[in-house]
């Protein structure tokens, strides 16, 4: 035996030096891993929100269609601040896994190629379900947080880059009048040529999206081009509306009455326009013959099973009550 | 040595702290060489790291991955303890020689893999150069170096000892062979003008 075996266990006999047990280091590299895996979750949860909001904001379509739109369009309706965090919790996850035990036999490029393509193969997945709209409305009303109903509405009010929404206030003809989000009233000019989508009825107080061209900005003219219902959930207008409705005339109000009487609450509305007008008008002819109940169970089984819709009433109701506002469903239902 | 002996070396050890001896006497030779290799020529400072990097390989038993072999474990917790020794007295500035034998040995190992040089290293102003160049390359090269032509572990062993992965383990050896190259021709020439 050398000097050194010898030196070696008189030291670990006399200081009763024992090896580390297994579970320490097992539990290290799981440490290690477990930290990877959630800060790739919080990539993929980052990623689904960036396609969640381009597909719903229509952003890759409008910069087709609209290229001259792409420096506003990136400024507004890109989710810049998950786009770093995406890029940032990537990083991170990159370096914790080239911590794991087995981690240091790939690059730090090749792992931070396989974890982007996770978070953006997943996130992608995740953004075509309800888990998206779910996590974005959790986060509405957080700091920092721009909804999509707000980045929708940024991108709408751009009248001089061609894209303008509000709600709509009057209906003749071939002139609309709009009101923006700012209260402004737009004129809005429609032509032989704007394109209106098919089965869709525009009435008053409806929120919609005119793609055209400004006419004049001082008197506020918009030549419409096409003219889209704003589709998802157009809270900000309906509230709006909400408290405009009070302040409308006796006769202004009669009219609107008679229309949410027609039409029903707004997932049964976006149901019916789904619809092609002979069979929309037949399930309304059938629906009249109905009990109340059966008319109540049909509308309910239509009521978005999402998440969207869950509890909306009540915190509606809530609502207008708090800011003594007319429930715009007993106005239906009267 | 077969996987199997490994694993049974380390279970022996784990189970009676005696049979860590086998563990050290097939090591200690290997590992003394080697601390001189990365620079640490004073005796008594190779014992004392030797010491510590068994501690520790000790301590660390349960912690071996018998995927790996043990050689790179041992030669891994080896190097990092050398290179913690290193930035601790790094303000003593200390210097990396290498023994006449062990420079022509490199020289061999070198020129197997190289057409653009002459094998034949017979001159003790050769022998010199050789020794100089090595012994000033910068760490990163000299390291992996080391281990390809003196301690002739394949590239998976490098990498396991290292922690790197093998593309980043070519790469260092390439430049670094490159680096050699150059430093070495410029020295020559320069040492064969003063002669």
């Amino acid at each position: 035996m050398s000097k050194l075996s010898k030196n070696i266990l008189k030291k670990i006999k006399k200081e009763e030096i024992a090896p580390i047990p297994r579970w320490h280091f097992v539990l290290s590299n799981l440490g290690i891993w477990a930290a990877s895996l959630v800060l790739m979750v919080l990539g993929i949860n980052a990623t689904m929100l960036i396609f969640y909001f381009a597909t719903n904001l229509e952003i890759l379509d409008l910069i087709i269609e609209m290229p001259h739109v792409l420096p506003k369009i990136m400024l507004l309706g890109l989710p810049i601040f998950w786009i770093l965090l995406m890029v940032g919790l990537a990083f991170f996850a990159g370096y914790s896994m080239q911590k794991t035990k087995r981690g240091y036999k790939h690059s730090f490029a090749q792992i931070l190629t396989a974890v982007i393509l996770i978070q953006l193969g997943l996130g992608g997945v995740l953004a075509e379900t309800p888990l998206a709209g779910i996590l974005e409305s959790k986060l509405q009303n957080k700091i920092g947080f721009e909804s999509l109903e707000q980045k929708k509405r940024k991108i709408w009010d751009l009248p001089e880059q061609g894209l303008f929404g509000g709600k709509v206030i009057s209906m003749d003809e071939d002139l609309w009048r709009i009101r923006n989000r700012e209260g402004e009233v737009w004129q809005v000019v429609i032509v032989e040529e704007t394109a209106l989508p098919e089965n869709v009825e525009f009435g008053l107080g409806r929120p919609i999206r005119i793609k055209g061209e400004i006419l004049d900005k001082d008197e506020r003219v918009f030549q419409a081009r096409e003219i889209f219902p704003l589709r998802g959930r157009h809270k900000e207008f309906e509230r709006d509306f909400r408290k405009e409705f009070q302040h409308l005339p006796p006769a202004e109000r009669e009219k609107i009455r008679e229309k949410l009487k027609k039409d029903g609450p707004p997932h049964i509305r976006k149901f019916l326009e789904s619809l092609p007008v002979e069979k929309r008008l037949e399930i309304l002819d059938a629906l009249k013959n109905k009990q109340p109940e059966e008319r109540r169970a049909f509308f309910e089984k239509l009521r978005p099973k999402d998440g969207r819709g869950r509890g909306g009433d009540k915190k509606d109701e809530r609502r207008w009550q708090d800011e003594n506002i007319e429930n715009p469903r007993s106005i239906r239902d009267n | 040595m077969p996987e199997i002996d490994e694993k049974q070396l380390v279970a022996s050890a784990l189970k009676d702290p005696q049979a860590f001896e086998s563990i050290i006497s097939l090591y200690e030779g290997k590992l003394d060489r080697f601390l001189t290799r990365l620079g640490v020529l004073q005796p008594e400072d190779r014992e004392d790291l030797l010491q510590e990097s068994f501690w520790k390989i000790y301590e660390n038993l349960n912690g071996f991955d018998p995927e790996l072999s043990l050689n790179a474990w041992i030669y891994r917790i080896t190097r990092n303890t050398v290179y913690d020794y290193f930035r601790k007295i790094k303000s003593r500035g200390y210097k990396v020689e290498f023994s006449e034998e062990e420079s022509i040995f490199f020289w061999e190992n070198l020129m197997d893999e190289s057409a653009d040089f002459t094998k034949e290293i017979d001159t003790k102003a050769r022998i010199k150069v050789v020794r100089e160049v090595l012994s000033n390359l910068p760490e990163k090269y000299r390291e992996v170096l080391v281990l390809l032509f003196l301690e002739e572990k394949s590239y998976t062993e490098i990498s396991d000892i290292l922690e790197k992965n093998e593309n980043t383990i070519a790469t260092l050896i390439s430049r670094g062979k490159s680096k050699f190259k150059q430093i070495f021709s410029q020295k020559n020439e320069q040492d064969l003008l003063n002669l």
